[in-house]
């Protein structure tokens, strides 16, 4: 099963008790992809930080304090556009560079934090916190995992908010027989499949992906491929 | 394969004919003989080299000529019960819409649940009994429609549409060639293949679907690569197939898995 593939089936078996926002989900999501205790999204803009969503009330705790101390993973990765990886904040080099931050998440109980970078056109505006009880390190898998679901979370705030409705359209997987879709649906995924320069398969799960980030119907995704009104963005990704 | 029927003007609605009641001897014996064509044609398809796309496509332009109609489409069942539209006498994209709109509401739903002919001389009737549909369609240009049970013994596996731009009664000769003309869409649609293995009935739906879909994945792939709409993108897909004597599904195929370039034409 590809990466974007596992993934959607992971979302769609978490966080669906139907009360929580597509941004919490993907929190609950990321958490348990990686394997990590706890996640947090956030919207930084000239440093400032703007909670968005929170796995659970550590990770919520966590990015308060990275608010009221102006530092830590999320800044981090805004400022270097790159992913922030540090599995150990008992490590010298962690204090250093955040010594009232990484004090105070230890205290609170973390002992591991990492931050991926949400962005839109090339251009950073907040970040996916990932938070860990214990030190602790991420392989390549979990990395390519959590860049991919940044691109989902980034897709999600940017381009999803002002939507009331959740929509578990994307990814439902009676979706997966192909025959199931209107014809502008297989319109669009020959279109992204061009575009992104994917197999056709690849570029259906990619509008499935981003019908649920921004909880819209992929016939609507599609329609507005179709008529080149939304290009769906190149993300990071590489196949398992 | 005939070249298709370009009906009327470039809104879609076609000419009118004449009025039935002039018909005269030689129009009949005509008649007849490009009826008897349209077996002969669709049972050579059947035998030789069988495309069940191009099959069903050379079947709807010939209703369209035959019948007078002005467009025509086959719609199967997949296998959650949903009407596809697998082939039609056109490709234009609204005129798909129509036929996928069915899957709600329309002459070809009632015809699939009832397993009975479905007629409706003057849409404008039947505003309450498809509220969408007629409304749809008359927007489109038609003002009549015949919907024909695609049935397998006691199995109805989808169903032949009949669009009409002009109100009025369908003769009953036409009724009977068009059912004619469904129950060849039937068998065409379920006989044994030469070359392979025998299949079930639910695995050569599958197929039929799934040409279907690569067809219009293709269309995609051909928009983008060529900056171009996806009606153009259909137009140049076919051109190509018949251009070059291959198969629609053949060239969609090719189009999608294999990344193959059309050329400049």
């Amino acid at each position: 099963m590809g990466r974007i593939e596992r993934l959607l089936a992971l979302i769609q078996d978490t966080g669906n008790d139907g009360t929580l926002s597509v941004p919490a989900r993907l929190c609950i999501a990321s958490s348990a992809a990686v394997g990590v205790d706890g996640a947090g999204v956030a919207l930084i803009n000239a440093h400032h930080h703007s909670a968005v969503a929170a796995s659970d009330d550590l990770a919520g705790e966590v990015e308060d304090l990275q608010a009221s101390l102006g530092q830590g993973p999320c800044f981090d990765a805004v400022q270097q556009c790159r992913a922030i990886i540090a599995p150990d904040l008992t490590d010298r080099q962690v204090l250093n560079r955040w010594p009232a931050f990484a004090r105070s998440a230890l205290d609170a109980g973390v002992h591991a934090v990492f931050g991926f970078p949400l962005s839109i056109d090339g251009r950073p505006i907040g970040a996916l916190d990932l938070y860990s009880r214990t030190p602790r390190h991420l392989t390549d898998r979990h990395i390519n995992d959590a860049l991919v679901l940044a691109d989902l979370t980034a897709i999600a705030v940017h381009d999803g908010m002002d939507r009331g409705r959740i929509s578990e359209v994307g990814l439902s997987s009676s979706l997966d027989e192909p025959w199931a879709h209107r014809a502008v649906v297989h319109h669009a995924t020959g279109m992204t499949a061009v575009e992104l320069s994917v197999s056709v398969d690849e570029a259906l799960l990619r509008l499935r992906a981003y019908a649920f980030a921004t909880s819209r119907t992929l016939d609507e995704v599609a329609r507005d491929v179709v008529a080149r009104r939304l290009r769906v963005e190149h993300w990071n990704t590489d196949d398992d | 394969m005939s070249s298709p029927v370009v009906c009327g003007s470039s809104t879609g609605t076609p000419t009118m004919t004449d009025d039935r009641s002039t018909t005269n001897s030689a129009t009949r014996a005509d008649r007849e003989t490009r009826i008897i064509n349209t077996f002969v044609t669709l049972a050579d398809t059947l035998v030789d080299d069988y495309d069940v796309i191009e099959f069903l496509g050379v079947l709807a332009e010939r209703c369209v000529e035959l019948i007078e109609a002005a467009e025509a489409g086959i719609l199967l069942a997949d296998e959650r019960g949903n009407l596809q539209a697998i082939a039609s006498s056109s490709e234009r994209t609204r005129l798909l819409e129509l036929f996928e709109l069915q899957n709600e509401e329309g002459p070809c739903l009632d015809a699939f649940r009832t397993g009975e002919t479905v007629v409706s001389l003057d849409l404008v009737n039947d505003e309450a009994r498809w509220p969408r549909f007629a409304s749809t369609a008359r927007a489109a240009g038609f003002s009549g429609v015949v919907s024909v049970p695609l049935r397998l013994r006691r199995e109805v596996i989808g169903a032949l549409n009949l669009l009409r731009a002009g109100p009025g009664p369908f003769a009953d000769s036409d009724l009977a060639l068009v059912r004619a003309l469904a129950d060849v869409a039937t068998i065409g649609l379920l006989q044994e293949r030469a070359v392979s293995e025998s299949r079930t009935t639910a695995r050569r739906l599958q197929i039929a679907l799934s040409s279907r879909v690569l067809i219009e994945q293709a269309k995609g792939v051909l928009a983008a690569r060529h900056d171009t709409d996806i009606d153009a993108a259909f137009e140049r897909l076919r051109g190509y197939a018949r251009r070059h004597g291959l198969k629609l599904t053949d060239v969609a195929r090719a189009v999608v898995e294999n990344q193959f370039d059309l050329g400049q034409t």
